[in-house]
């Protein structure tokens, strides 16, 4: 593509701006510990039945193994959940929760499709990684570049553009979800400590 | 290049083409900081307060019994030790005696004491999930590791070769590369290991005769393994390390498969023994240099940070909150611009050993070749 088609490109594709990434990321990070929250919420509910019934366990080491073990085991699944939303939900849609939310979409550089799985998983693995660098340079990059790229953006060929949904449904669905996280938190404090003797 | 119009090679040529090179391109450092980045004991009984017992946790109790009372006796133990201290009095008010029991002593007094009770199930999972988690995250680690080292070292030759370079073209090569170095680190993790094994394998048949007491106990194996085996698993170690610098490039470069590289490497180092150990010893001693730099200038800051800071705190005494808040809105930046300080000289640290080895790697090619050509 020569440089004048290029800069006609440019000015055709309408690239999402920092503040909606920024709002997007603030969205999916919310969305994930609202899963981890609320598997632990359900682990423990399991593990420990009979605080239904008013009844307090004791803090003894079978309790504190049981609470760890519900624990790791909440992270694993929130980790599993999370791949599935980075490489299933990403290329299948065009974006994670929290961009098809806010409306953008990820995609391929050159052919303006959706990413495939690999590159989805270079993308958000090393490519973040690699952007976080220097207090998160790469990401804050996209301010000064005329496309709004940011360094995992050049690497992998990808860019991020303006899609169906927009900034007030995104930071309804932020609230609302801060609200949910807020909501788990304290859930999961009273359980804590309605379930031990402490 | 100098280095290569040169008959001799120079450890000091290439030190200071080096230096010049890591600060020209500073879009490799941020490649060299990924690079270097890179996993019912039981009770007894209830307690004095009443409050249920540990071992029934497992869902025994129906609702009515809880509501019966807060106390909590273990249908065996406790209602023994019931009939025993109170057999002269009948009919029991169990409930009186109960809580009289309660309060005059804790029902665990009473009881045999139990065997803790060791939640095996609790430590399966956690050690299981651990374990999965670990798995991924090395597994992340390796592939991200990979990438970078490829990426890298490809920016590296670009750099000495003075050909331009963007970060899509360093990233489509680590790409590329990345199945090759994968299989190298996990062949290379895996000689280590082998190395240690032995010593390992004495260490432990050691200690467990000890907790034995064996009358065959003896330390002098161990001794003797440490004596010997010791520095010889040491030399191996570093040589593999030396190996893994020059096959990497043999990869990255020459396109050689994992055993093909670390043959080649292995060529590459014997070749530039000497070359390899003064380099070493060079490059220390400008990390030291660097280091030093670095202490003195911290020092100097933390130095002076502290002089006004005494000096604020001495005129505005009464003033703790807005002492805070200066503190805060004057440290705060300063953490992140030391912060971000360390970080670009890491970078600067780790792409100046790139490019020193780098170097040694082309002119012994560069050698071999001209040697190839006589």
């Amino acid at each position: 593509m020569n440089e004048v088609q290029e800069q006609q490109n440019n000015l055709n594709t309408n690239y999402a701006s920092f503040f909606k990434r920024l709002m997007a990321s603030v969205l999916d990070s919310t969305f994930s510990f609202c899963v981890f929250v609320g598997m632990l919420l359900a682990g423990m509910a399991l593990a420990f039945p009979n605080v239904m019934y008013r009844h307090r366990y004791d803090l003894d080491l079978t309790s504190m193994a049981t609470v760890l073990a519900v624990f790791f085991t909440s992270l694993l699944l929130a980790t599993v959940v999370n791949l599935i939303h980075t490489l299933v939900i990403l290329p299948k849609f065009g974006g994670t929760l929290g961009k098809l939310l806010y409306g953008a979409n990820v995609l391929n550089s050159n052919t303006d499709s959706f990413l495939d799985t690999k590159t989805a998983f270079w993308r958000q693995f090393a490519g973040y990684q690699f952007s976080a660098q220097f207090f998160g340079l790469g990401f804050l990059s996209m301010l000064k570049d005329p496309q709004k790229l940011t360094w995992h953006d050049h690497m992998f060929d990808t860019k991020v553009v303006n899609a169906k949904g927009n900034l007030f449904v995104g930071l309804l669905a932020t609230l609302l979800f801060w609200g949910l996280l807020g909501f788990l938190i304290y859930q999961l404090v009273l359980t804590g400590t309605s379930t031990f003797n402490f | 290049m100098i280095l290569y119009d040169l008959d001799m090679y120079s450890t000091f040529a290439n030190v200071n083409a080096s230096l010049r090179l890591a600060w020209k391109h500073k879009k490799l450092w941020v490649f060299a900081l990924l690079v270097a980045g890179g996993l019912s004991f039981n009770s007894g009984s209830s307690n004095s307060n009443g409050n249920k017992d540990s071992s029934s946790d497992t869902p025994r109790e129906t609702p009515q019994q809880q509501n019966i009372d807060l106390y909590d006796l273990e249908q065996n133990a406790e209602k023994k030790v019931l009939g025993t201290s109170t057999g002269m009095m009948a009919p029991i008010d169990e409930t009186r005696t109960n809580s009289i029991q309660n309060r005059v002593a804790p029902a665990d007094v009473l009881t045999a004491p139990r065997p803790p009770v060791i939640p095996v199930a609790q430590i399966v999972i956690i050690v299981a999930d651990l374990l999965v988690l670990m798995l991924f995250g090395i597994f992340v680690n390796l592939f991200v590791n990979a990438w970078a080292t490829g990426s890298f070292i490809k920016g590296l030759g670009l750099a000495i070769d003075d050909k331009a370079y963007t970060f899509r073209d360093l990233a489509v090569v680590g790409r590329q590369k990345v199945a090759s170095l994968v299989k190298f680190s996990l062949f290379t993790s895996l000689l280590s290991l082998l190395a240690v094994l032995p010593l390992v394998g004495v260490g432990i048949w050691t200690a467990v005769s000890a907790i034995k007491n064996s009358p065959s106990f003896s330390p002098a194996p161990i001794l003797v393994t440490s004596l010997a085996y010791v520095p010889l698993m040491a030399l191996f170690i570093i040589a593999v390390h030396y190996i893994t610098i020059f096959a990497i490039r043999h990869i990255v470069f020459k396109e050689m498969g994992v055993k093909e590289a670390f043959s080649a490497g292995w060529g590459t180092f014997k070749e530039n023994l000497g070359r390899a150990l003064k380099l070493t010893f060079a490059n220390c001693l400008v990390q030291a240099v660097i280091g030093l730099a670095l202490l003195i200038s911290l020092g100097l800051i933390i130095g002076i940070l502290a002089a006004v800071a005494f000096g604020v705190g001495t005129v505005l005494k009464e003033a703790t909150a807005l002492l805070v808040i200066l503190g805060i809105l004057v440290g705060t930046p300063l953490l992140i611009a030391v912060l971000l300080a360390l970080s670009a000289l890491a970078g600067f640290s780790q792409t100046y050993n790139g490019f020193t080895w780098s170097h040694l790697f082309n002119y012994s090619e560069y050698e071999r070749s001209t040697r190839t050509a006589k």
